[in-house]
């Protein structure tokens, strides 16, 4: 079960990064107003799912439960480098950049991610 | 000082101003951080609507501010620069910031649209207020402040000149009505105190007169007044970006209300001067309490026509009539229905025109109408969406309730050759209020 | 034809068409901003609206209101903005040498 609602949601957010990375190359109003950190974000964003991808279809299957004992580890503050998870190269990237994006987050304009539920809030008010 | 020191200077100047946004507003640091080049404000504009350039898209405009604000005020920008969409500032480019934040209306439109709700007027008048503090602000915006400073009112008029419009404005409706109706001036103990834009005293005096015929027809007539010296709500310090000349200009208008110990401050139809007084002095608290109230005329002729205590002769106004919703009124202030109640009482045919109320399109002139070196701007691509929008309607008057909309509105019909008259929503009411049971006997105007 | 005339009366305007200063206002420069303004040939009925605007400016200080004109020229407002078709302000106080109003009138 969550197999399958996994892969399919990796398959529509795959096809949701596309759509709007077409839309901004394709669409002038914005094309025009794209930056390059516009565009690095969203390739971030697009090689984090191509990764988890490829490790759900990819020819070398990954066990979804090698990340439970690997987050495991991590949440006693055990020693996580010899977890299993991590002989995966493909799971090496995939975890690095996401980690990325999350290092990015304040920093970028993903704050709009957090920030849209109390800008019309803060609006009001001053 | 060397060509060098002043360039060092002039960016001294402007990077100070982008520093001090970290300690301002956290609405303003909010609209730099969160944009996300979406391009939705782009649909949502006015100028761009009139031209698909990447100058007169919104978030292009406001990127100028935001570039810098990442290259000064953000960690990545300060790290990775250009790649994280950071700038810095070349004092060359000053020359075409005079031009590119005089291209937006500040209607605030996109604000309505974005998904973020992000302002982009309020980051054009910050760019603007950067410009203010270098000098650098249009020559034609410059004057008209200086006047409205020096004079009180933004056409640099007289006390001559108000009591000479005022007396024709009273022998002209006598004239109307058989009867003599008075407009007060300098009264002290009035209970309103009326400030209207100076245009609408002597430009489009006709406003004023309904305003009279209604506190006359409600036996009110010795219960108002107007001043000699502030006769002008207009306060063009909003425009500028200039909060010290936007709050001197106000004060004076705050005070003389007091000198008229008035109950009631009865603001004109000007959107600006409105939203100045109602949602910016009282909300802030500028001048701390008020010992009276802020009121738009319209609410209160609308308030009166509702408790059916005047009567208007619709036939007097047979020819179609639309509303232009001016900005300030309707997306800033949320005064949509009072216009419409008065103009649906003195119009025998009044047409919507879509989109309306919050969502109307600007007239393309917001703020910049007393720009002439841009006219060919406003009349070819900020105004293009509204010229379309009021043929659409098919009516031949437009009315509106902003001396700025109404002068941008009157030059749109000229240059694009269309018999389409504009007026204010006092005017209509003006040709059909009932005095002493009988409607104006007018010559025709139009 | 223009270019000639042109240089017969030397109109100082500033950069909206104004001019400069109203005392050097004589009846063959507003004939000169007349037709680069697309005003024109002028007749009596314009020369009355400028006369009008122009003592009402040295009275008041201030360009009158259209309606004014109107009530003092017999003219209808229609009337009047037909004969200066960019408008009572542009036109007419153009023409009769006022400087242009500041506001947003």
């Amino acid at each position: 079960m969550s197999g399958t609602v996994g892969g399919a949601a990796g398959v529509i957010i795959l096809a949701s990064a596309v759509l709007l990375g077409v839309r901004r190359l394709m669409v002038p109003r914005a094309r025009e107003i794209t930056g390059p950190a516009d565009y690095l974000i969203l390739l971030l964003i697009a090689a984090i799912i191509i990764t988890g991808n490829i490790m759900r279809f990819g020819p070398e299957h990954f066990d979804l439960a090698l990340t439970r004992a690997y987050f495991g580890t991590l949440a006693i503050f055990g020693n996580p480098l010899d977890a299993p998870a991590l002989e995966n190269r493909v799971f090496l990237v995939h975890m690095g950049l996401a980690l990325v994006l999350i290092l990015c987050l304040p920093f970028s304009k993903l704050l709009h991610f957090g920030g849209i539920l109390f800008t019309h809030q803060l609006i009001r008010r001053q | 000082m060397s060509d060098n020191d002043v360039k060092q200077d002039v960016k001294q100047t402007v990077i100070g101003a982008i520093k001090a946004i970290r300690n301002g507003p956290r609405a303003m640091r909010l609209y730099l951080e969160i944009c996300a080049k979406c391009g939705t404000c782009a649909t949502a504009c006015p100028v761009y609507y009139g031209r698909a350039e990447r100058r007169y898209n919104p978030a292009e405009r406001t990127d100028i501010i935001r570039r810098l604000y990442r290259r000064y005020c953000t960690l990545s920008g300060r790290l990775f620069g250009p790649l994280a969409d950071a700038k810095d500032l070349d004092p060359a480019e000053l020359e075409e910031w005079r031009k590119i934040f005089y291209e937006c209306t500040g209607c605030r439109r996109c604000a309505l649209f974005c998904p973020f709700g992000i302002d982009h007027s309020v980051i054009t008048r910050k760019g603007r207020a950067i410009l203010d503090k270098l000098g650098l602000t249009p020559e034609t915006m410059k004057k008209v402040v200086d006047i409205s400073l020096r004079t009180g009112n933004t056409d640099g008029a007289g006390e001559a000149a108000f009591r000479a419009a005022i007396e024709f404005l009273e022998e002209e409706m006598e004239e109307e009505h058989g009867v003599p109706i008075k407009i007060p001036i300098d009264r002290v103990g009035a209970e309103y105190f009326y400030v209207p834009p100076s245009g609408d005293m002597l430009v489009n005096p006709e406003a004023t007169m309904g305003i009279a015929k209604v506190f006359h027809v409600l036996g009110m007539a010795d219960h108002w007044t107007m001043s000699s010296k502030f006769f002008d709500g207009a306060n063009y310090g909003l425009f500028t970006g200039n909060d010290e000349h936007m709050k001197t200009d106000n004060r004076a208008y705050v005070e003389e209300t007091k000198r008229r110990k008035a109950r009631v401050m009865l603001m004109g139809e000007c959107g600006h001067a409105h939203r100045i007084m109602k949602m910016m002095m009282e909300k802030s608290r500028w001048w701390g309490d008020l010992p009276f109230e802020i009121t738009n005329c319209m609410q209160w002729t609308a308030e009166h026509i509702q408790a059916g205590r005047l009567e208007l002769d619709k036939s007097k106004n047979p020819q179609p009539v639309t509303y232009h919703d001016p900005c300030n009124f309707g997306r800033s202030c949320g005064i949509t229905e009072e216009p419409r109640i008065i103009l649906q009482a003195s119009c025998a045919d009044f047409r919507e025109m879509y989109p309306n109320r919050a969502e109307n399109w600007c007239c393309g002139g917001g703020g910049l109408s007393a720009m002439d070196d841009i006219h060919q701007f406003r009349m070819e691509i900020s105004g293009r969406k509204k010229l379309e929008q009021i043929l659409a309607t098919g009516a031949t008057n437009v009315a509106t309730a902003c001396s700025n909309c109404k002068h941008q509105l009157t030059q749109l019909m000229e240059y694009h050759q269309q018999q389409i008259e504009v007026g204010g929503v006092h005017d209509m009411l003006s040709r059909a209020i009932l005095v002493g049971g009988k409607a104006a006997e007018r010559k025709e105007y139009t | 034809m223009s270019e000639s005339r042109a240089r017969q009366v030397d109109l100082q305007l500033d950069g909206d068409g104004f001019l400069k200063t109203m005392s050097s206002w004589t009846r063959s420069m507003a004939v000169e901003v007349a037709e680069r303004n697309g005003i024109g040939p002028l007749t009596d009925d314009h020369w009355k609206v400028i006369a009008f605007v122009r003592s009402s400016y040295q009275t008041y200080r201030t360009g009158p209101p259209v309606v004014k004109i109107a009530r003092h020229t017999g003219l209808s407002a229609a009337q009047i903005c037909r004969l200066f078709p960019c408008g009572v302000v542009k036109g007419a106080y153009r023409l009769a040498g006022l400087p242009r109003p500041a506001g947003c009138a």
